[in-house]
């Protein structure tokens, strides 16, 4: 089940040329915003870029996910394997805090699987935090893998 | 496309055993939250039995009237009861002409193709709606979490159930449910109240204001004076009367029961001290914390699961067969062992998902102590302190956690294309249900 609210065209762009193939930003913030419709020229809930950061700090990142406000955001996490390694895998986050409305957490929850299914591919884990225990430097890197 | 644009609105169903809650998307709380029960009186002018629905339908005494639930598991049983109250809310509650509104409904995980089917054909035929949907009461509560994978929990009326939620969509094939719920912790404190004690060497009588004349300010834990109202008691059916009594005790749990967070023991359960109840014969009793909290023992202990099987609602043949396992209540288990079990049907990486994202909900959420007795059980049954359970903060949240999730998403103007519109059922026939409300 969802909720109908799908990407604008700019996530797709953002995402495949800036963030996965050219690398300018470390991390992309989205947000569901109302976009005028051109074929009836009427506001449509659309899930949106509102930030983009080249922000290498994971901590100072975590910092853009407030009490109050639900996002998501991609980010080109670096870590390093076993025996050594640099590897760098982008990973799905979608936050939804306990102190946001419901209605706003419903609408994220509902709208997720439209944005994965438009970004297909590149995406090598996925995180749904609701407080900041469940997105730890840790916790991202378990779910990567060697 | 039938519907697009912000302006339709829409109502939304939300039918349970308990109760029915109907009102207008957008808003938080339903306009009409009702019994879901409904009597019925013999005319004896026209040898037809006459329905009475809503609160004033069924708590008001009325000779000979019977009460019968349309509703069993969350499903629609009795189809002819169920209009009635579908007339009542939309006719006498909310007043609108449904031929203006598309209606959402929400349906238990387990729900069957033909009871979904059935109840959208009534919908377009009997009250002409333009267009419908259906979602799924689980994955609205994850959803109104902010989840769309989660572990729903949801101790209701007739039965308790676990439906794995990953990605949005219920895994009704790994769905475990059994007939341990409210109704049978009532149940079972109805059996507390009724036997008597050391300190209470009468058994508690449970009769309802209704059959109630008059009562004497008496003491604490002196015996009641009262005198009941002999013509009601003579006339009234007995299953009202048996409902009536179970609203009593009802309330009894609301005020004074709940779960004890770890391993029950008279003496910790009597740590959490006692608590004060004046029933409808004016009998005031103080209750102990291991007696106010020993009902609920049976989400949670297999002994105390034992003790009660034999009060336990009668199995039901279902016509069309529903979604998931049902496990029967002689062999109920406790509460944490049917999590380890939908949790054990699943991938590694998706368990590890579930376990950090329990939404607990239903009737069972609201009582206090609950969600800290289940985390200690269920971490202590699979040795895996890595559970993260989820309650909504705001009872009415918790009490009304499917019909908020479909306000929300009815309310959205993204959401219309979704509509099923009558145009589409008459084209494409009750298929287009399954297709489009997935």
């Amino acid at each position: 089940m969802s909720s109908g609210i799908v990407p604008s065209a700019d996530v797709l762009r953002v995402f495949e040329e800036d963030l996965k193939r050219n690398k300018k930003f470390k991390y992309i913030i989205l947000g569901i915003a109302k976009v005028v419709d051109p074929s009836n020229a009427k506001p449509v809930d659309t899930i949106v870029v509102t930030k983009t950061s080249e922000e290498p700090s994971w901590d100072k990142f975590l910092a853009e996910l407030t009490d109050t406000e639900c996002k998501y955001a991609i980010y080109d996490f670096a870590y390093e394997v076993d025996g050594g390694g640099q590897r760098t895998k982008i990973i799905l986050i979608t936050w939804a805090p306990d102190g946001a409305q419901t209605k706003e957490r419903m609408i994220f929850a509902s709208s997720k699987a439209a944005l994965k299914a438009t970004l297909s591919s590149g995406i090598a884990a996925e995180v749904q935090a609701n407080d900041l225990s469940e997105i730890t430097f840790e916790i991202v890197r378990a779910k990567l893998g060697n | 496309m039938a519907y697009g644009g912000d302006e339709v609105n829409a109502i939304v169903l939300d039918m349970g055993t308990y109760s029915t809650r109907i009102g207008y998307a957008g808003e938080d709380l339903p306009k009409v939250n009702m019994p879901a029960t409904y009597g019925s009186v013999l005319d004896p002018d026209t040898g037809l039995f006459k329905h009475y629905v809503g609160d004033e339908g069924v708590n008001i005494y009325r000779p000979k009237m019977r009460l019968s639930n349309p509703m069993r598991e969350g499903m629609i049983y009795e189809w002819n009861a169920v209009e009635d109250v579908l007339n009542y809310a939309f006719h006498s509650q909310l007043r609108c002409n449904t031929a203006d509104h598309p209606i959402l409904f929400t349906e238990p995980p387990w729900n069957n193709k033909w009871n979904r089917e059935h109840l959208a054909e009534i919908l377009f035929e009997k009250y002409q709606i333009p267009a419908t949907f259906v979602v799924n009461n689980a994955v609205c509560s994850a959803f109104s979490a902010g989840k769309g994978t989660a572990l729903v929990v949801d101790v209701g009326q007739d039965i308790s159930s676990v439906t794995p939620v990953v990605d949005g969509y219920a895994l009704t094939k790994s769905i475990q449910r059994q007939p341990i719920g409210m109704s049978l912790l009532t149940n079972t404190a109805y059996m507390t109240l009724t036997t008597p004690t050391l300190e209470r060497v009468d058994a508690i009588e449970l009769h309802s204001h209704q059959l109630i004349s008059s009562k004497k300010p008496m003491g604490y834990n002196a015996k009641p004076i009262y005198t009941l109202r002999q013509d009601r008691l003579l006339n009234a059916d007995q299953s009202w009367r048996n409902q009536m009594s179970r609203r009593v005790v009802e309330d009894w749990i609301e005020v004074c029961s709940g779960a004890l967070e770890t391993t029950f023991t008279v003496e910790e359960a009597d740590k959490k001290g006692t608590k004060f109840y004046e029933f409808p014969t004016g009998y005031q009793a103080i209750f102990k914390g291991s007696e106010r909290l020993h009902p609920a023992e049976i989400f949670f202990n297999s002994s105390a699961l034992n003790r009660i099987r034999s009060y336990g609602p009668p199995p039901i043949a279902e016509n069309h067969p529903s979604q998931g396992r049902m496990i029967p209540l002689q062999e109920a288990l406790p509460l944490q062992n049917l999590i380890a079990h939908a949790l054990d049907l699943q991938d590694i990486d998706v368990r590890s998902s579930l376990m950090q994202n329990v939404v607990l909900v239903g009737g069972g959420s609201m009582l206090p102590g609950f969600q800290e007795r289940l985390l200690f059980e269920v971490s202590n049954l699979t040795r895996n302190k890595n559970y993260k359970f989820h309650i909504p903060t705001v009872p009415w949240e918790r009490r009304f956690s499917s019909f908020l999730g479909g306000s929300i998403l009815a309310s959205l103007g993204t959401f219309h294309q979704l509509w099923v519109s009558r145009e589409e059922w008459n084209e494409f026939g009750p298929d287009i249900l399954a297709q489009r409300c997935k």
